[in-house]
């Protein structure tokens, strides 16, 4: 214990205090400064902001653009990593928000100004997060000769970096779409949002082996390849997408059934109500949201059926709404005999939900 | 005789102490580092997609926003439409009317234009009546239901008449008079969609919006507390929010996601029984049963935490009503921890049962009581003439330094990414509530701490107190 103290007296105690002291004073110097230069800061965002609105809305030719560039690199302190940084956030926000002309011209400044050179060192930057934010530049600018870049990247052993280089490299290539059927990786939930915001924002054409995306063993591609379909309408593989439903992932059989409705694929009837009793509750209710789309009095008797026997109310909840759709008498009738179907039919029928 | 035995015994507790501080200590020197770990982990992986997508995205996970209100007249308009205004593809607000007694319910309808209707109410968790659903006549308000029950005398009886209604997978659980940033829904939803392993909750620091500048629901500048007490509550927000939590959100050991800010899969809430109406610190222990229910069947979770501030609320202003609360807290983490006492050391229950239950019994529930114990050890040995004042002073002051070093680097890792506060002044401020808490706040707690334990074993019935709220330039009153 004594020897305790005696550490905690003369080694200890002073670490920690000079710690502290140390860390109070970083603490408000860096507080200081920040507040000293935000003022030099805001006025240079507003100059670059100006800047870039002037020229990229200007209709001058190259040259004049080329020498006002040069003459604005002199006014901001250009050579500072927080300015670079700024102006390419500025430039990616006045890109997602131009077309046309306007927006080859922010590429063009982007060249310029070599801000392309600031975001290669980032990407060859040891920091993955750097390289994800080099691979952004160059996807969000468009800016193809980056490609060489990043290819590398498309195998990498970090799964961030890896699905951030592809995302890139597929934007700026439009091609490399048909690619993905031999993808060899599992396709992440989020990296589909981000597939599926690429065909949005870059007008992609729906990939030639789409077909083929959907008969892989690969069952995020095949997800992948339903999403793709319905975003494109295309609705020539319809029986193929129906057989889906004969497998076993849950995940993939919930796509299935999203595609069904928003294809309209009426011809998938039967094939729902025939794995409608082995499916799990979540895909059950899938399948009567889809019928509730594709159906017709056709499935009139299955409906009520389940109604009068489903036990699970939200499941019998849907299948109310469903038979709503299509024989509003025989669900009145069910309602009469069941006060229970009768307050489902209130609500299926209520305007405001 | 007596004299050696007492001598004896703070000998032993001197010990004991010893063990317990260097324990304690090692603790949160490893949660320190798994802090800064996850915190910057966080902000690397914030690059693997822009929000931007998420929000214009149609297959994103749908959210519930639960909020209920008990007697909110004076601001509920503001509040609604405040939580109108945040941004995410695929939300609705589920505003739960627990029997007001003033007129809240009138304005909703009125400024809404809100018309009862037939909805189907499952009572999947059970809660007092429910007297009607409300939906408003006016596209603009699509997103928002008003669910008009009973009081049940509890917010977690009113929260889950809101699970019940959902529409949507997940919820978001909020108190009506908190004032979330507009994009909190994406960054609470998020985890849920980039994990491959099940995500049961997620929760996000929580501010003090006391002496912020809030207009007509909408947070227009942050401000340091201008009272002691809200000054001192800042601290131990920052503290608790971008220190502790983050760190066992990094070891998947999160016990507790505030009631004020957190967002729950669905399916797994209503499964476990939704909020328990008689607990004291609901929020914990819903937690707790989620976890229960997760290792009891044998399914991977994690529960997220993000070291961002998106909720900014009003906390008490004086030292009876922070008592008040923070004697509630200390009996809801009492009742919790005994309730769920076979939980602890029990195999089946693996982390939760070796680290996070016992870690919570040994430096949240025995703090106090130790603390208590070695003023009572102190003052007799000081009597006796038993104190080796070199012993006391230096571990006082190590412990005392240790304490700030910790509040310092909270401190410093807020600043550095979030730059909260409007400048260096109200920094210095802080760095000086910091070193005097241990000497006027602390104190207040263990004292807090030691009613709800006292209130706890002798089973006094629980009471909800009033909190005088000053709200958005008014003054009202609500459950605290």
């Amino acid at each position: 214990m004594d020897l305790f103290i005696l550490y905690l007296k003369y080694y200890i105690i002073p670490t920690l205090l000079i710690s502290t002291v140390l860390l109070t004073l970083v603490l408000l110097f860096k507080r200081i400064y920040y507040e000293q230069k935000k003022p030099l800061r805001e006025s240079i965002t507003n100059k670059v902001e100006i800047f870039l609105t002037e020229m990229i809305l200007s209709k001058s030719n190259k040259e004049i653009l080329r020498k006002n560039l040069s003459e604005f690199r002199k006014e901001i302190p250009l050579h500072k990593s927080w300015c670079k940084e700024m102006v390419i956030n500025d430039m990616i926000r006045f890109k997602q928000n131009l077309k046309g002309k306007s927006a080859e011209h922010v590429n063009y400044f982007y060249q310029v100004l070599k801000l392309n050179t600031y975001s290669a060192g980032l990407i060859r930057d040891f920091r993955n997060y750097n390289k994800c934010e080099g691979f952004y530049h160059y996807q969000a600018l468009d800016y193809k000769e980056g490609m060489p870049l990043i290819k590398p990247y498309l195998k990498h052993s970090n799964i961030i970096i890896q699905s951030n280089a592809n995302m890139a490299y597929i934007s700026l290539s439009k091609n490399i779409m048909e690619s993905f059927k031999e993808f060899p990786a599992k396709i992440s939930f989020l990296n589909s949002i981000k597939i599926m915001d690429i065909f949005h924002e870059k007008k992609v054409p729906m990939p030639k082996n789409i077909d083929e995306w959907i008969a892989t063993n690969n069952n995020s591609v095949t997800r992948l390849g339903l999403k793709t379909m319905v975003y494109y309408n295309y609705r020539n593989r319809s029986k193929e997408i129906i057989a889906l439903l004969q497998k076993e992932d849950d995940v993939l059989k919930k796509e299935v059934l999203i595609t069904v409705r928003e294809l309209f694929l009426t011809e998938a009837k039967e094939d729902l109500i025939s794995i409608f009793d082995s499916s799990s509750v979540e895909i059950k209710s899938e399948i009567l949201e889809s019928l509730k789309v594709i159906g017709d009095e056709s499935i009139i008797p299955f409906l009520k059926h389940q109604i009068q026997l489903e036990t699970n109310k939200d499941i019998k909840l849907k299948a109310v709404d469903c038979l709503n759709q299509f024989n509003k008498t025989a669900l009145d009738e069910l309602a009469n005999i069941d006060p229970d179907t009768a307050k489902m039919v209130k609500h299926v029928r209520e305007i405001y939900l | 005789m007596i004299h050696n035995i007492i001598n004896q015994l703070i000998h032993f507790y001197e010990i004991f102490i010893f063990i317990f501080s260097v324990t304690y200590i090692l603790i949160y020197v490893i949660l320190s580092f798994l802090s800064y770990y996850a915190i910057s982990k966080h902000l690397r992986y914030q690059k693997f997609i822009s929000e931007d997508i998420l929000t214009r995205s149609n297959h994103v996970l749908g959210v519930s926003i639960v909020a209920p209100a008990f007697n909110e007249g004076v601001n509920i308009v503001y509040n609604v439409k405040s939580l109108l205004s945040l941004t995410y593809p695929k939300y609705e607000i589920i505003i739960i009317n627990d029997g007001s007694t003033d007129d809240t319910l009138t304005k909703l309808i009125t400024e809404f234009e809100l018309v009862k209707i037939d909805f189907y109410y499952q009572e999947k968790i059970v809660t007092r009546p429910v007297k009607g659903h409300y939906k408003s006549t006016n596209p603009i308000y699509s997103k928002l239901m008003v669910v008009d029950k009973e009081n049940g005398k509890s917010k977690a009886d009113a929260s889950n008449a809101g699970i019940n209604s959902a529409q949507y997978p997940l919820f978001l659980c909020t108190d009506v008079d908190c004032i979330l940033k507009r994009d909190t829904i994406l960054k609470l939803a998020k985890p849920f969609m980039e994990n491959e392993t099940k995500v049961i909750a997620t929760g996000a620091g929580i501010r003090i919006s006391n002496s912020c500048e809030v207009e007509e629901g909408f947070l227009h500048k942050v401000h340091f507390p201008k009272d002691w007490y809200p000054r001192f509550q800042e601290l131990e927000y920052v503290r608790s929010f971008l220190f502790g939590r983050m760190a066992w959100s990094q070891i998947n050991g999160l016990l507790l996601v505030s009631g004020g800010l957190g967002m729950f899969d669905k399916e797994i809430a209503i499964k476990v029984g939704g909020y328990w109406h008689k607990s004291l610190g609901e929020d914990m222990e819903l937690i707790t049963r989620m976890r229960k229910y997760m290792h009891e069947n044998k399914q991977k979770f994690l529960i997220k935490y993000i070291p961002e501030s998106l909720c900014w609320t009003e906390v008490p202003e004086t030292r009876e009503v922070l008592l008040r609360q923070r004697t509630r807290w200390a009996r809801g983490l009492v009742q919790t921890l005994y309730l769920h006492r076979k939980m602890v050391f029990n195999p089946k229950y693996g982390k939760t049962a070796f680290l996070i239950l016992p870690f919570f019994f040994m430096f949240e529930f025995l703090v106090p009581i130790i603390e208590f114990f070695g003023i009572i050890a102190l003052t007799t040995s000081f009597i006796m003439g038993f104190t080796n004042i070199e012993y006391l002073v230096t571990v006082s002051i190590f412990v005392y330094i240790f304490y700030l070093l910790i509040t310092l680097i909270s401190i410093l890792i807020d600043d550095l990414l979030y730059k909260s506060y409007a400048n260096y002044k109200e920094l210095i401020l802080l760095i000086v509530m910091a070193a005097i808490e241990p000497f006027v706040y602390h104190p207040l707690n263990v004292f807090a701490s030691l009613k709800g334990y006292w209130l706890f074993f002798r089973q006094t019935e629980q009471k909800w107190g009033i909190m005088i709220r000053k709200g958005y330039g008014t003054i009202q009153k609500q459950t605290s």
